[in-house]
């Protein structure tokens, strides 16, 4: 899975860390996003998508 | 790519929780020690007094305290976090089990190996924490 997570939180001037404590996660685990190193749960995946007001496909783009 | 915004600090919530399960743990381990010292050096374990075995058991309710301060902290981690745990608690269990059973046939076989319990203890605790050296999951701790 391939994602835009990175370039959605440079794009507000947001560090890893900033980011991990409106999601309730640690920044261990945004990275891990960030880096394609870990696909998100469900209902993390929504809170992303909560936080930067996007929808969850527009975040997250399947690998063919 | 890394940018100014890619730090490696945690958040302040993570940077509390692990503080404090340190301090905790630092706690628990000192009670550990206390307990364990005058119990193992002054408690008559060798003795015939029926009291020994309560004397000898009382360094439990530390190392109790100890795995339960370990299973508050497992509740705190986040999914990505639990996920990179489980590799090390999977092979603590494991090489555990597997020891346990190669002391126990050893044992069917006739030979005595002192100290079985520990022997075991030490090959989950040493598995573990080699394991989550390996996996990034020690920064967790």
């Amino acid at each position: 899975m391939e994602n835009s997570i990175r370039a959605e939180r440079e794009a507000r001037g947001w560090t890893q860390s900033a980011l991990a404590e409106q999601l309730a996660v640690s920044r261990q685990t945004v990275n891990a996003i960030e880096t394609g190193k870990y696909d998100p749960s469900l209902p993390l995946a929504f809170r992303l998508a909560s936080v930067f007001e996007r929808r969850i496909e527009d975040l997250f783009t399947p690998v063919a | 790519m890394t940018s100014e915004l890619d730090t490696s600090d945690e958040t302040p919530r993570e940077r509390g929780r692990r503080r404090r399960y340190r301090r905790r743990m630092t706690v628990a381990s000192l009670s550990y020690t206390a307990v364990l010292i005058p119990v193992t050096f002054w408690g008559g374990l060798s003795g015939t007094s029926p009291w020994r075995f309560a004397i000898g058991l009382l360094p439990v309710i530390p190392a109790a305290w100890m795995f339960a301060i370990i299973i508050s902290r497992f509740r705190e981690l986040d999914e990505y976090q639990l996920r990179i745990a489980f590799p090390g608690v999977g092979a603590a269990l494991a090489a555990a089990m597997l020891t346990s059973v190669t002391v126990g046939f050893v044992s069917l076989a006739g030979a005595a190996i002192p100290g079985t319990a520990w022997i075991i203890f030490a090959v989950g605790m040493i598995t573990w924490w080699i394991v989550n050296q390996v996996t990034g999951a020690a920064r967790q701790f």
